[in-house]
Order: structure tokens, then C-alpha cells, then sequence
């Protein structure tokens, strides 16, 4: 019996096997921490040599790129305080692409997170700073949520497609924002396209004085806390977990999916608008047009860049706010066009999906000395969690 | 006022209407195949702009503005190849890889512009190909106008139009594609090679996608101006769904978005009291209403957007 | 793998082949018996976006040399960042900071009160404080003279101003051009329409035809890098058409009327010179226009323009320049 001699094989295998499993599983850890930093390394580098190409040293444009991110306390301050809606826009991305939802809407809800922040924030006077500030906090987090909300319904609902309605969602709340704040809160005498200073009572206040860096930052920190907490150590977390891994098998164990997608767009979206609405309390202290322009979706980058781990979010939203703030200087420093400094974004984006061939060496390595052997227990072993680099599912 | 606003809807305004279309029209007949193979591609401004940039370049080097459309093609494929290299291969993100793409199409071209041109006046500028009213077909009374009246590279979105839907629905080929984006594996085991066919739908697109970019440099203009393709690739993407992944159907999504634009400018030009902000979001808010008003999933590739796994086969 | 590295290849090559050709900034000589200064430009757009920053950084530049100053710049800064390129600058010692559009005003402000002993100036606000001066511009008086121009040759009575979007410079002239027009040709309609945008060509191409349907026959484009394409939509439509910013003639040779030109050199040279040697004004708007010599118009096409017509359009030009027009100014001042 041929099944019999199979049986015999695939056993005087197994040894090996488990021993790679484990060998896979140790090694996709480590890869999955560090694959994110070869990733920017790498970009550096390939932009190191274009700047070398143009007859200016990469050296320096890296040493005023560093200085400029975190050469004094004040620099470093400027670093985390771009990082703080990166961080939290990223994190309402990173728990949503758990649940397989994927919110590219960022952009239009940190723009009406920060009109509704702008609006609370103006118009609510004689409050005392301790009701006005969580209540125009709110308003931002409600007005980002209602936004995400909406093409959240319709996926969720008739699977409309949820990068096409959140693109055409952000064109509009843009186009609002500058009908906003150049007719109904235009600031008087009214040329300018900008809304009036919110009121002393909802300013975010300073954390380190005689810089920039305002309490946003640590509303950062406390959702990057509960959304680790809630996302591997709760009920919702795992429903939310399950729904991202399969649908259909979520659905069996009696997940209300349609709830859950419309609840992850709800938070993404209120998340950003959070983000807007602390940008807007804490930095800049009236409603622009295009007052966070990009960090939508460069904050997917940082939902990528962090594994969809609440806690690698934070460190990558930092990472990237470092070269927000570092970017300028190195310019200033180097006269590189500003365009290269944008494609540097990019490119580390780029890598960091390019990253994901490392988690894959495992599975090449363990398929190249396997050679034969069962092939269910191969894809089980393939499939297994730790390559999807995904340490905590 | 409601009688000058009737009176906008004229033959100007279709001719118009299909003229803004066509640049999305052609991005989206490769987004079609893309999307239908399992692929979703939102870095199609990417392969736009380099295809204008690409396109002026080459006509620029040549002298032969026709030559530039084929540099704009080689451009737009080699972004397509390197797009499906991280989707395909890799089994990068595709939201994200797209995303990334777009970001370094834009800073490239207006990089490389400032590096091969300098610091100008005026953009450096080339013949451009001029509209030419096809023969006996432009007589044809409205029709002709509104369609055969336009740049050549007009028509060749037509022929391209026509076949991709004839490949699509009645060749092989075109089975093989939709096969691989509904069930990449079964499409597998009866012998079609996944990876192969989706690395031809990426390159294919990208080309086409670079005649589009083409066309605002080239045809509508005679020169490259930074981040000139404008948001047109995300139009394209969002005429393919709207289009619910037919050539035809995604055509008439472009149409839409032509549509929309052509009046909202006329509309701003008669003066209606409405901010123009809100006139300018229009052609977005039509999308979007349609969308969600007439949308459902059916019509979607089954395994669009999930990354195909090749099975290991154990000999 | 091998094709990414392939393209990247390719493009470094390219890179490097074209390095060369990259412009560099030549070291000015400072003259004698004036301060060094050290200058910072921070602009919203790139130094050759063919409009707004490109005129800005040309104009520093000329500042430099009259002045020997060493000049940085920032392109395209952007909002959430002010500050901070603000505080960098001050903090490296530069002793002139010109923010390039009223944008800047808050920041400039904000800074200013920190850096009491940097200078800094605005562009188009009229924003003033000990350290602070505004640079204001009478955008309106080139929107004035266009809209003269276009009032003076429409044969439809009907003329059309084109802009980017609504900032205040483009208001300012949008205002300017509805008088102009009405002081030329008292029954003309005028018309406005928005691209959008400040480089979509093409839909600045199809925003100008779309006006032209509606029956206007001389168009101004006044856009920035989209106007480019305004330009190219009167050509395909043959319409007549008034550059900005810099002689566009070439573009369409038989259509463009003229160009309202910018050079913003003497106003640059002027605040650079004010603090090279120690003259500074506190608490002053430097407001600038045709009599100062930063607008004024490029040749008129004698295709175009009869010597009757022209002989009326100069005349007015000149009760420009000598501040015989009375034109609002809208305040763009941010408090």
C-alpha cells in the first residue's frame, strides 16, 4: 500500500519538521522585528546613493536630517509632536487592518475630526477648561467617527468598496474644510482662509515647556495602551482578530461581522479625527485648509511599518515623525529639492512592504530542506501565525 | 438662472464631457484587466504621471512627439512590472504598495524635472500631437463631433476599449484572467499559470495607463508641469468599480467624471451662487452617490486583493 | 527583484548623467561697509513651480547679490511645519526670515515675539510689529489692468478671469479685474471661474474652454503653473488671452495680448538692504505695486492691438503707476 510507505516517510520526517516549525516560528519573531528596520535602512541607503549621485555628501544630509529630528530637547520635542496624529491616525488604521478593514479615509476624517474640534472649540464659550477640552476632544473623535462611519455602513452592509468611498469621502471633507473656512467661520474681517483661534479654555496645554510638544502626545500614548490591551486581551480584540482572519469562519462562531466592520471604521475614523482635532488644539489653534496634508496616509505607512501592533505603531509613528521634523533640516542643510525629500517617504514605505519577503525566508528555507514530505502538514506549517508577522495573533 | 444652466447642457459640453474622460477612460481599460486578474492597483497615478513625464521626455529627446507616446508606454510598463514585482512576488500590500508608488511617482517626475531641465521660465516644450477630425466619421451630425473629433490618441483609447472587452468576454485570454482573479487556485490546477498572467495584466496596464498621462502632456498640452496628472489615477480606479469591472462599464464611469467636471467649470463660468469649493468636490460627490446608491458586490473578482500563494507541490 | 534594482539602476545613471547639468548657486561677493546678512526664504511651492515661488526665490537671489547676503531657502513648506523651519532659522542665526504668502503672518508673529532680534518679513499681509514688516502687494492693480485691457478689445462684451484658487492674491486681482473691466467697457459682463489647483494643466485647459463657451473672447490667466494650460485652452478655442507672472507670449504668439509681469526684485532688495544696514522700519507695511516697480505690463501685440487701443491702455497704465486709481484693498491680515 502506497499510503502505508507514506506514512512510514512522512514520520521519519517529523523530527525534522517540528524541529523547523520551531526553528520557523523563533526565526519569524525575530525577522518580524526586524525586517521593519532592514526596510528603512535599505531606503536610506539607495537614497544616500542618489544624494551621492548629485554631488552632495549623504552624510551630511543624514547628520542634518538626525540633528534636526532629535539634536536638542527642543528638536526632539518637534519629533514627537509630528508624530502624535501620525501615531494616532495609524493606530485606528492598524486596529481596523486587524479586522481586514482598510481605511484609507485618514486623510478626510483628521479634516472633519478638526472642523468638529474647531467648531466645539469656538463656538462653546464661558465653559471651564476642564469640560470644554474633553467635550472639543470628543467632538473631534465623534466627528472623524461619523466620517468613517459612513462608507464603513456601505461596506459593511453591500461590500461597496472602501478605498474608492473613503478616496471620494477625503476630496469632499477637504472641499468642505475650505468652504468652511472661507464662508460660515471664516475668522473676521474675513479674507483670510481661516477660522478664528479656538478659545484659551480647549487649548491641549504644553508637556514640556518652552517647546512645542502638547498634551496630544499623550492621549498617543494612552491609545496606544488600550488599543493593545483591547486588541490581545479582550473579547472585542479577539472578535475583531477573528473577523481579519477569516469572515466566514468568524461569522459560524456567531461574530456579528457587519457590526464589527462598521465599529473598527468607527474607531479608525474617530481616531483620526482625534488626531485632527489635537493637531488643531494643541499646535496650530485654528482650522486651515490641508492642516495635516499627507499624514492620512502616510499614517498607513506607520500601521504597516508597527506590524499592526498598537506598541510597534507608536515606535514607527515616532520614527516617522523624526523624519517629518529631521526632513526640513536636512533640506535646508543640503538645498535638496524638497520633491527628493518627499520621494524618501515613499521609498521607505515602499521597503517596508518590500520587508515583507523576509518574514517569507523561513518558509523558503524550510520548503528548500523539507524537499518531500506530507504536504498538509507543509501548509499547516506554512500557514502558521508567526509569518504572517503577526508575533501576538 | 435655471434657464442658463439648462442651456450649459450642449453639444460643447458632451464634446467636453468625453474629451476629460478619455485620459481615465484609458488608465481604467488596464485597471479593469488588473483588477479583474485579482490585482487592486491605486498607484495608477504612478503610471500616469510618469507617462506624461516619460512622454515629453521622449519627444523631447527625439523630436518626434509619437516616439515620446512609446516612451510613455515603456515608462508605464516598467511601472507596472515593478508594481506587480512587490504585489505579485513579494505579496506586498497592494493598498499600501499603491499608495507608496503614487507618492514616488509625484516627487520623482518633479524631481528628475529639476534635475534634467533646471530651473525655467516655461516648461520645456514639444510638438504636440494636434486633435485630427477623423474623415467621413466626424460628419456624422453630433456624434462626430462629440467623438471623432479628438486627439488621435482619443481613438486609439477606442480601439483599445473595444478589444479589451472582446478579449476579455470572448477570448481565452480573456477567461484565463477572470478565472485567476476569481479562484487563483483552481485556475491553477487546470494548468494557468497565476503569476504569469497577473504579471501580463500589471505591465499591460501600466502601458495603457502611460498613453494616459501621455495624453494630458502630450495631446491636451505640449509640455510637463509638475503633478500634472492631478488625481486622475484615482478617478480611473474608482470608473472601474463604478463600472462594476466591465471595459464598457468603467468607460462610462470616466464619463461620469468627465461629465461632472465639464459642468461643474460651467457652472463656475455662469456665475451660480454656490462656493466653488462645492462645485470643484461635484464630480466626487456624483461618484459617490452613484456608488453607494446602485453599488453592490456582486461583479467584484472574487480574489481581488488577496495575494495568491502558489501551492507547494511536493514531487 | 533583479527588475526593481534594474529601474532604480537606470535612474541613478540617469541621475548621475544629469548631475552635471544641475544648477548651482554661485558664492556673492558681499560689498564693503555693509552688514553680512544671512537670509531665509520659506516657500509654499518649489523655486522653479513657473509662478509664485519661482518670482520669490529671483527675487532673493537678486537681493543677494546687492546685498552679499548668504541666502537658504525651504520649497514647499507646509502648514504643520511653520514653526518649527521658523525657530530653525532664528536659531541658526539668520538674521532675515521672509515668509512668502500671508500664510506666514501668524508664524512670523509668533516667532518674532520670541527672536526679538530676528527680522522678519511677509509677503502680501500686512502684518507689522517691531521686528515684523509686511510685504503687501496691489495684486489688484494688475487684476485692474487686465481687466482694462480685456474690456478695452472684447468684441462679445463679455471677459473672463481664471485663477488657481482662492487666496488672497487671486481675490485681490479677481476684484480688481471686475472694475477694470467695467472702467474700460461699462456694460461688459465679466466672468470667474477656479481651476482648483495650481498645476492641473489640463483641467486649467478645459476651465478656460468652458468659459469660452460661455461666450467670453478675452480670457486672463491667472494660475501659476495651471495658467499654462489657460493659455493653451484660448489658443485651441483662438481666443484672445492675458499672461501672468512672467511673458507668456511664446505660448501662443498670436493670441496673448500681454503679460501682467511680476518682479518682486526691488521689493526683495529693498528689505534686504533695510536690514543689511541696520535701517530697519519697526511696525511697517512696505506696500508695493506698479509704482514701486514690481508689477508692471510686457510689450503689447501689435497683432492685436490697434495703436488707438494701445496709446488708452498705456495711459492707464501710467494713472496706475502714479496712484491714480483708487482700488480696495482687501486686508489679509491674520490676528
Amino acid at each position: 500500500m502506497p499510503n502505508e510507505v507514506q506514512e512510514n516517510e512522512a514520520g521519519s520526517r517529523n523530527i525534522d519538521l517540528e524541529h523547523l516549525d520551531l526553528l520557523v516560528r523563533r526565526y519569524g519573531r525575530i525577522i518580524s522585528a526586524v525586517a521593519p528596520v532592514t526596510a528603512v535602512i535599505t531606503a536610506l541607503l539607495l537614497i544616500g546613493v542618489l544624494i551621492f549621485s548629485l554631488g552632495k555628501s549623504p552624510f551630511e544630509a543624514y547628520k542634518a536630517l538626525f540633528v534636526g529630528a532629535f539634536g536638542t530637547l527642543y528638536d526632539t520635542a518637534t519629533s514627537l509632536t509630528r508624530a502624535t496624529p501620525l501615531i494616532l491616525v495609524g493606530l485606528g488604521a492598524a486596529f481596523a487592518i486587524r479586522g481586514s478593514v482598510f481605511n484609507i479615509g485618514g486623510e478626510g476624517q483628521i479634516a472633519i475630526g478638526g472642523l468638529a474640534a474647531t467648531l466645539v472649540g469656538i463656538y462653546l464659550p464661558n465653559l471651564p477648561g476642564y469640560i470644554h477640552l474633553p467635550l472639543t476632544l470628543l467632538a473631534g473623535f465623534i466627528g472623524g467617527g461619523i466620517w468613517g462611519a459612513i462608507p464603513g455602513y456601505f461596506y459593511a452592509k453591500r461590500g461597496t468598496n472602501l478605498i474608492i468611498t473613503t478616496i471620494m469621502m477625503n476630496e469632499i471633507a477637504l472641499g468642505i474644510v475650505q468652504m468652511m473656512v472661507k464662508g460660515p467661520i471664516q475668522e473676521p474681517p474675513g479674507n483670510y482662509p481661516q477660522s478664528p483661534q479656538v478659545l484659551p479654555t480647549a487649548v491641549l496645554p504644553l508637556i514640556i515647556p518652552g517647546t512645542v510638544l502638547h498634551a496630544g502626545f499623550l492621549l498617543a500614548i494612552l491609545f496606544a495602551i488600550i488599543l493593545y490591551v483591547v486588541l490581545f486581551h479582550s473579547p472585542l480584540g479577539y472578535e475583531v482578530r477573528a473577523v481579519g482572519e477569516n469572515a466566514i469562519a468568524a461569522r459560524h462562531a456567531g461574530i456579528n461581522i457587519f457590526a464589527t466592520r462598521v465599529l473598527l471604521m468607527v474607531i479608525a475614523g474617530g481616531l483620526a479625527g482625534l488626531a485632527g482635532a489635537s493637531e488643531i488644539l494643541g499646535s496650530q489653534l485654528r482650522l486651515r485648509p490641508a492642516f495635516l496634508p499627507n499624514y492620512g496616509y502616510e499614517a498607513l505607512a506607520v500601521a504597516m511599518l508597527g506590524q499592526t501592533n498598537p506598541l510597534g505603531v507608536f515606535i514607527a509613528g515616532i520614527l516617522f515623525g523624526a523624519l517629518k521634523a529631521g526632513a526640513g533640516s536636512m533640506q535646508r542643510a543640503t538645498n535638496l529639492p524638497m520633491n527628493l525629500i518627499t520621494v524618501v517617504s515613499g521609498v521607505i514605505i515602499l521597503f517596508v512592504v518590500l520587508a515583507k519577503i523576509m518574514t517569507r525566508l523561513p518558509r523558503y528555507l524550510a520548503k528548500r530542506s523539507a524537499g518531500g514530505g506530507s504536504g498538509d502538514f507543509l501548509s499547516r506549517l506554512l500557514a502558521s501565525k508567526s509569518l504572517k508577522g503577526t508575533p501576538h495573533a | 438662472m435655471l434657464e442658463s444652466i439648462l442651456s450649459l447642457f450642449n453639444l460643447d459640453f458632451l464634446y467636453a464631457a468625453v474629451r476629460m474622460a478619455i485620459p481615465i477612460i484609458l488608465a481604467a481599460t488596464g485597471e479593469v484587466f488588473l483588477q479583474r486578474s485579482g490585482i487592486f492597483n491605486i498607484g495608477i497615478e504612478a503610471m500616469m504621471i510618469f507617462g506624461a513625464f516619460f512622454g515629453v521626455l521622449g519627444a523631447a529627446l527625439t523630436g518626434n512627439s509619437w516616439l515620446g507616446v512609446l516612451f510613455a508606454m515603456l515608462a508605464g510598463s516598467l511601472t507596472g512590472l515593478a508594481f506587480g514585482f512587490v504585489v505579485i512576488t513579494v505579496q506586498g500590500d497592494q493598498t499600501i504598495t499603491g499608495t507608496a508608488f503614487s507618492i514616488i511617482g509625484l516627487g520623482l517626475t518633479s524631481f528628475l524635472v529639476r534635475v534634467i531641465w533646471g530651473i525655467r521660465k516655461l516648461p520645456v516644450m514639444v510638438t504636440p500631437i494636434e486633435r485630427w477630425p477623423v474623415p467621413v466619421l466626424s460628419e456624422i451630425p453630433y456624434l462626430g463631433r462629440i467623438f471623432f473629433d479628438q486627439s488621435p490618441l482619443a481613438y486609439i483609447a477606442y480601439v483599445l476599449l473595444i478589444l479589451a472587452t472582446i478579449v476579455m468576454f470572448k477570448t481565452t485570454w480573456g477567461l484565463k484572467v477572470r478565472a485567476v482573479g476569481e479562484n487563483p487556485k483552481s485556475a491553477a490546477s487546470i494548468g494557468i499559470n497565476v503569476i504569469r498572467v497577473r504579471y501580463l495584466c500589471a505591465i499591460f496596464s501600466g502601458s495603457v495607463a502611460g498613453i494616459g498621462g501621455a495624453i494630458l502632456s502630450l495631446s491636451e498640452l505640449n509640455m510637463f508641469v509638475d503633478n500634472m496628472s492631478g488625481g486622475r489615477g484615482y478617478l480611473a480606479m474608482a470608473s472601474v468599480i463604478l463600472g462594476r469591472w466591465h471595459p464598457l462599464g468603467a468607460a462610462l464611469g470616466g464619463l461620469v467624471f468627465g461629465a461632472g467636471n465639464a459642468l461643474q467649470m460651467r457652472l463656475q463660468a455662469i456665475g451660480v451662487p454656490i462656493p466653488n469649493n462645492l462645485l470643484l468636490i461635484l464630480p466626487y460627490v456624483l461618484a459617490l452617490l452613484i456608488m453607494v446608491s446602485v453599488y453592490s458586490r456582486s461583479g467584484a473578482p472574487a480574489a481581488l486583493g488577496v495575494p495568491y500563494e502558489k501551492e507547494t507541490t511536493i514531487e | 527583484m533583479k527588475n526593481t534594482l534594474r529601474i532604480l539602476y537606470l535612474i541613478v545613471i540617469l541621475a548621475l548623467a544629469l548631475a552635471a547639468c544641475a544648477p548651482q548657486a554661485a558664492p556673492t561677493e558681499a560689498p564693503a561697509a555693509q552688514q553680512k546678512i544671512k537670509v531665509a526664504l520659506v516657500l509654499p511651492g518649489t523655486i522653479n513651480d513657473n509662478g509664485w515661488s519661482q518670482v520669490a526665490y529671483d527675487g532673493v537671489m537678486a537681493g543677494a547679490k546687492e546685498t552679499g547676503a548668504e541666502v537658504a531657502y525651504t520649497e514647499s513648506s507646509q502648514l504643520p511645519d511653520f514653526e518649527a523651519i521658523y525657530r530653525d532659522y532664528a536659531n541658526k542665526g539668520y538674521t532675515l526670515v521672509i515668509g512668502h504668502g500671508s500664510e506666514y503672518a501668524d508664524v512670523a508673529l509668533k516667532i518674532g515675539k520670541e527672536f526679538p532680534k530676528t527680522y522678519f518679513a511677509v509677503t502680501n499681509a500686512d502684518v507689522k510689529a517691531e521686528n515684523v514688516a509686511g510685504l503687501d502687494t496691489k495684486n489688484e492693480e494688475a487684476g485692474y489692468l487686465a481687466g482694462f485691457i480685456a474690456g478695452t478689445l472684447t468684441k462679445t462684451k463679455k471677459v473672463g478671469i481664471i485663477g488657481a484658487m482662492e487666496i488672497v492674491a487671486m481675490k485681490r486681482a479677481g476684484e480688481g479685474f471686475d472694475i477694470g473691466a467695467k472702467a474700460s467697457c461699462p456694460d461688459c459682463q465679466t466672468m470667474h471661474a477656479w481651476v482648483g489647483s495650481f498645476d492641473d494643466a489640463g483641467k486649467g485647459k478645459e476651465t478656460a474652454m468652458a468659459m469660452i463657451e460661455q461666450g467670453v473672447d478675452v480670457v486672463y490667466a491667472n494660475a501659476d503653473a495651471a495658467g499654462i494650460g489657460i493659455i493653451s485652452g484660448c489658443k485651441e478655442k483662438g481666443v484672445m488671452v492675458i499672461g501672468d507672472t512672467g511673458d507668456q507670449s511664446s505660448l501662443a504668439p498670436d493670441l496673448v495680448i500681454t503679460s501682467m509681469m511680476q518682479n518682486l526684485n526691488p521689493m526683495f532688495v529693498e528689505i534686504m538692504q533695510e536690514v543689511a544696514n541696520g535701517k530697519f522700519i519697526p511696525n511697517n507695511v512696505r506696500m508695493n505695486g506698479f509704482d514701486t516697480g514690481i508689477y508692471f505690463i510686457a510689450d503689447l501685440n501689435k497683432k492685436l492691438v490697434s495703436d488707438e487701443q494701445a496709446a488708452k491702455i498705456l495711459a492707464e497704465v501710467e494713472k496706475v503707476k502714479n496712484n491714480q486709481v483708487k482700488l480696495p484693498h482687501m486686508s489679509a491680515s491674520a490676528k
